[in-house]
């Protein structure tokens, strides 16, 4: 994979960056080079199966998307879910956050 | 050779604040203008690489952020929510995906560091700990689909380059 690195992270809200265009060149020349070299690209397989582990911010925000089907309690704070097909782990992720948003 | 675009905005070019990426914020309007000039960058970077057609997937907060007015017209745009694939929508029509503006994983120390909400404090993904960027690899992966390119601040690029060698 290509990379184009457009800041520095000194921190979480702070960073060394890059003007626009500088940063503009880096980003066209990394594209460029990744579909000129695509036969050197692969995909990024690690399955199946799959297994998602997820620690949320509160207790009760674990308690609400346990009860998902398939989604286990783990821990006081921690959900997780296993499947085959990681498409459909990818959208019950998607389906966790948002449930456990709700939770206030 | 089709290119998806996968476009996030806290890995965007001067970035460093939560109001540079939200709306309503007043700095968020500035901020859309640089979004799209890194996306219009890796559109351009990758016609010049050969690439036939590129669609760009807005990937961030609730995908209506690129100011498509300014966006290079040879590229088509999915905007909005809900979208069955979130981040990764139209993975499963493209040859080879990039991730532009992406960002560390939570807790890592990169700019506006986190996985995908505030709710989460990490995810896991076999026993690893995942940011959007390797969920996204793993989802494109499993369709086949490589990632030919990370942009973003350093963390983030640097975790990238452990997904597979350049």
């Amino acid at each position: 994979v290509k990379t184009a690195v457009v800041k520095y992270a000194k921190d979480n809200f702070s960073a060394r960056c890059l003007g626009l265009k500088a940063a503009g060149d880096r980003i066209r020349d990394a594209a460029r080079s990744a579909i000129a070299e695509h036969d050197m690209l692969q995909p990024y397989r690690i399955g199946p199966p799959y297994t998602i582990n997820v620690t949320l911010r509160e207790a009760a925000q674990a308690g609400a998307v346990a009860g998902l089907p398939g989604v286990t309690r783990d821990s006081p704070v921690s959900v997780g879910f296993s499947g085959e097909n990681f498409r459909e782990l990818y959208a019950m992720l998607e389906a966790v956050g948002i449930i456990a948003g709700t939770v206030r | 050779m089709r290119v998806l675009i996968s476009a996030d905005m806290e890995g965007t070019t001067g970035v460093t604040g939560w109001h540079d990426v939200q709306p309503g914020q007043p700095e968020y309007q500035r901020f859309r203008r640089f979004l799209t000039a890194d996306v219009n960058a890796a559109v351009d970077g990758a016609f010049q690489g050969g690439a036939t057609e590129v669609v760009v997937n807005e990937a961030h907060d609730g995908m209506r952020n690129i100011l498509i007015e300014d966006l290079d017209e040879r590229v088509e745009m999915i905007s909005g929510l809900h979208k069955p694939l979130v981040m990764m929508e139209g993975v499963d029509a493209c040859d080879v995906v990039f991730f532009t503006g992406y960002h560390a994983r939570a807790g890592e120390p990169g700019v506006l560091a986190h996985t995908l909400c505030d709710e989460f404090a990490s995810v896991e993904l076999n026993g690893a700990v995942a940011s959007e960027a390797r969920l996204g690899a793993a989802l494109a992966g499993e369709i086949g689909v490589p990632v030919g390119l990370v942009t973003g601040d350093d963390v983030i690029c640097s975790e990238a380059e452990k997904l597979s060698p350049a």
